[in-house]
Order: structure tokens, then sequence, then C-alpha cells
């Protein structure tokens, strides 16, 4: 059956397009996000058994050799994203085997649908946290 | 003199216990055995890197009072004893560390396979602090064997992603060591995916033989990048074979490619190594580079700068961070919290805390291992280094590398 990843996330906004690196910014200190992010016109199919957790606007799915990469961003902050993600794992019956989470970004490690890899997450603006996903086949 | 004739008995007496017992408190007296076994003889480099990075570890440990636990304290030394490079030295050498009652064995990783067993019945945890084959780690079966140290299915696979997207050729060569066949193995597994990008898959002789028919096969195939997995004088002689032909065909290569020796071996026409990339685990974290710089200052105060042997074009000694350091000396580290965490040295008791416990590692990251994952460094930690005049800097064109700060190395 196919597994679904699911996340206890709830009402995260899809916003309209940002650059990378955020909007202005203060030495030191985060900026406002600049526009929205703009959602990828048409995601391909993922890796069998790997869904991006709702609330999560994916802004590009590209491969790398044989690797999957998801880029994208969600509104809320770096506490609800690290917990999600690694919630929304264990429920989907994926292994987290490593997380850890710093002041501005964080690591949630996975195995699982035959698959391993890492979401890195960063703060590239207040209020916005930076969604990369790096699927490997096992 | 006969108080002192039972208190000689009784000390007796308790030696005894304690041997029979196969304690891991020495004689009682609250000293705690860790055997490093590694290539001292074969790869002095490699060998001495980490034996230095577990004392310098254990050095702290002990100035600080010890591990302490179970309301005492421990001390902790190390003995090293050289594998050689060979399973078979490897396994005897876990055999002695078992007989001695080693507390942890700190292994480079040749002939894992064999030893673990031997040290698993007596519950002495392994932690590998260099080789990254997979088979070598398995939390369900050997309960006792973790490592800290970038694995081969992380390296292969960002290889694969770091080269397929560049329409590159690739010739996937790899020695027949051991070293070798592991890294191929993860090699045909991450380029399995797009056989398109594989131009030759050719096996190097080691021993020194002459390597031209094979890096002619690799020229033939129409590659236009090399893998070469192999140890570093089977790397070198690649590079010096493929360059003395005239061939400028870029060459990418696993952490051997790091080893001084490469550059020793390579020393008389430094131009050669210019351009050879490698790949290993990052130095620094996302905390910034400080922590690592930290760590190498107390480092090179206690044993000072590992010279590589080589100079730059200015006339500077080129010197060696201590990259591959930094694992045992993490692993160290861990094995003390978690003998606290256990209350003692009881050794199912310390293999069951290191799934438990975690530490704030020498770059600021965090070292930790749980049951279902026993590996201390993961895929997305492996970056790519060019070397330039015998020193390496971090690569461009990768996202990860290009965010990394360049480490000093000449003196």
């Amino acid at each position: 059956m196919r597994r679904i990843l699911a996340l206890s996330m709830v009402a995260m906004a899809v916003l309209a397009a940002c650059s990378k690196g955020g909007g202005d910014t203060v030495e030191g200190e985060k900026g406002t996000c600049g526009p929205t992010p703009t959602a990828a016109g048409q995601v391909p199919n993922l890796p069998s058994g790997f869904a991006v957790p709702e609330g999560v606007t994916v802004t590009s799915v590209s491969k790398a050799g044989p690797s999957t990469i998801v880029e994208g961003s969600f509104e809320g902050d770096l506490d609800a994203a690290f917990e999600g993600f690694k919630d929304g794992f264990e429920n989907a019956g994926f292994d987290v085997t490593k997380s850890e989470q710093e002041e501005d970004d964080a690591e949630v490690n996975f195995s699982g649908a035959n698959t391993t890899g890492q979401v890195k997450l960063s703060v590239p603006c207040e209020g916005r946290v930076g969604v990369s996903i790096t699927i490997r086949p096992a | 003199m006969r108080r002192g004739r039972i208190g000689s008995a009784a000390a007796l007496a308790l030696l005894l216990a304690a041997c029979s017992s196969g304690s891991k408190d020495e004689g009682g007296a609250g000293t705690l055995l860790i055997v490093v076994n590694a290539p001292f003889s074969v790869s002095p480099a490699i060998g001495q890197t980490i034996l230095q990075g577990t004392q310098l570890a254990v050095d702290e440990i002990n100035r600080a009072g010890g591990i302490s636990a179970g309301g005492r304290a421990y001390r902790l030394r190390v003995e090293r004893m050289d594998n050689a490079l060979s399973a078979q030295q490897g396994l005897e050498n876990v055999r002695r560390a078992v007989d001695q009652h080693a507390l942890a064995i700190v292994d480079e990783g040749t002939g894992v396979d064999a030893s673990w067993r031997e040290a698993a019945r007596a519950h002495v945890p392994i932690c590998i602090v260099y080789q990254g084959g997979s088979g070598l780690i398995d939390p369900a079966q050997r309960t006792n064997v973790f490592r800290i140290a970038p694995t081969d299915h992380g390296i292969a696979f960002r290889y694969a992603e770091h080269l397929v997207p560049q329409d590159l050729k690739v010739a996937l060569l790899h020695d027949d060591s051991g070293y070798g066949q592991e890294g191929a193995a993860a090699l045909h597994q991450a380029f399995g995916f797009t056989p398109k990008a594989v131009a030759a898959d050719v096996v190097l002789p080691g021993g020194g033989q002459d390597l031209s028919p094979q890096i002619l096969e690799a020229r033939r195939s129409g590659a236009t990048a090399l893998v070469v997995w192999a140890q570093a004088t089977t790397l070198a002689q690649a590079v010096r074979t493929a360059r003395q032909s005239g061939w400028d065909v870029p060459i990418y290569a696993p952490p051997a490619g790091e080893d001084p020796l490469v550059r020793q071996e390579l020393s008389d026409h430094p131009e050669w190594v210019d351009g050879m990339t490698f790949a290993a685990g990052r130095m620094t974290a996302e905390a910034g580079p400080e922590p690592f710089l930290e760590f190498q200052r107390d480092y090179e105060r206690a044993f000072g700068p590992d010279e590589v042997g080589v100079k730059t074009s200015d006339g500077d000694d080129v010197v060696q961070p201590p990259d591959y350091a930094m694992y045992p000396f993490d692993f160290v580290n861990v094995l003390a919290a978690a003998v606290a965490g256990a209350g003692g040295p009881d050794g199912s008791k310390v293999v069951s805390s290191l799934e438990q416990v975690d530490v704030r590692g020498a770059n600021g990251d965090e070292r930790s291992f749980n049951e279902k994952n026993h590996e201390g460094v993961v895929d997305d930690d492996v970056y790519f280094a060019v070397f330039h005049d015998m020193t390496f800097r971090p690569v461009e064109d990768d996202p990860l590398s290009s965010t990394l700060p360049v480490i000093d190395q000449t003196r």
C-alpha cells in the first residue's frame, strides 16, 4: 500500500514567491519576506511512497543523478516545521534516522519506502521556512 | 607488618576477582582501556590522526577528573594496535583488546566484518572512524558496531548527484583492496540509476603494478571524468599514469584523495595534483568554523601540526587539518557520556547507552546514535574539495561545498 507522508501541521498558508535569501535584511536580523513563492506549475511524480506535506509550497522539483531534489517553503516558524516533518515521517512509517535543530536551521534525516534522504530547513526571512528535500533511492 | 600482609592479600584478591570477572576496570584502579586499531605501519597518517584524536579526548576527560559514573570516577588510557590494513591482523588485535577487557575499540575499519563478533561476545563496542563500507554497520545484527565517518553510500551518491548533471561520461575505477571493493559497490549502486553516465568500469590492480592498460581502457571508453576509488598509493599511481600519458581528465577520489601519501607520491609533479577533487565529511558545521578551528588549535597544541611532507610553490610547509581526528575525538566523548549514563563500564549497558546519549562534537555538530541508526555522519554532510598548489579548498560548483570556509593548510 502506498504510504503517504502526512503532517500534523495545520493551516499553512501558500505565500507569494520569495526570492532566495529573503527580503530586506539588517545584518544579524531576519527581514520581512518578499512576495510569496510561486508554486511549481506541474509537480512530477515523486518517488513512490513520498508525498509533499500539506502546507508546503513546492517551487521546484529536479533530478540530480539518481536523486530527487524538492525545493519549497511554508509559512510558519522553524519549530513547527521541524516537529511537523518529524511527526509526519513517523506517522507514515518512515524512520527518522537523525534530526538536529539549531537557531536558524534544522535537518531531519529519514529512511523509508526504499528511500533515504534529508529535509533541510532554513529561515531566509521572518515567518517563512525554506525547505529543501533530497530523496535518494535505496 | 601484619596489616601490610592483610592489605596486600586484600589487594591481590581484588585484582584476581577483577581479572576473573572480566572487569573493564583495570584491577579496580578506576582506569578503563580504549584500544585504537589502525594501520600505523601501512597508512601512518591515517593511523596517527586516529590515535591522536582519541588521545586528545582521553586527555581532556582525564584532566577534568575522568568519567563520573555510579558514584565513582574512571580515568581512561589508550593503547594502539597496528592492523597493517590486514583483516586477519585487525581480528587478532580485537581479540587482544577483548582479552585486555577493553572498554571500547576505535577502529579504522579493516577486518570488522570478522572482528565484530569477538567484540560483541564481550560486549565491547567498536566505533569505525575511517572505512565507509555499507555492510559494516547493521544496528539490528551488529548491535555493538558504530561509525563516525562519512559512508561510502553517502560519498557515492553525492558524486552521482554532482557529476551526472554535468553530462560527464564517468569511468569508475577501483582497486582490488577491501576499501576499493566496498567503494565500487557503493558507486555501482549510486550510478546504477543513470547507466548512460558510466563510460567504463575498471579494476585497478594494487601492489604497485603498472596501470597503463587500465587507464588506457578508461580513455578509450570516451570517459570525460574518472572516479578512482583506491587506496592512496594506487590512487597516486592512477593520477601519474593518466597525466604522464598527456590525459588531463578530471579525477575524483574518495577520502583517500586527502591522504598526505598521495601528495607525497606526486611531489615530483605537483601540477598533477592540481584539479584533483576528493570527497570527505565537512570539517565545519552550520554553527560556523570557530568550533573546528578551536579543535584544530587544541590538537596542534597537543601534538603539533600534521605535516603533509610537501611544500607549496611559495615554499610554505603544507599541513593536514585534523578532520579525521575529529571522529575518534567525538566517539570518545560519546562513549564517556554512555558510561556515565550506564552508571559504569558494564559492557552491555554501555552498548545500549551509546544509543541514548548525545554530545556536542568537535565542530559543533551534535553526535549521537539511536536504535535505528549507528551512523554518526549523514550523507548530506559529504562535501567536495579540490587541490591547487598542494592545498585544497571546497569546490564552488556544489551547493554545500560552496558554503564552506577554506581551512588554512600552510605553516
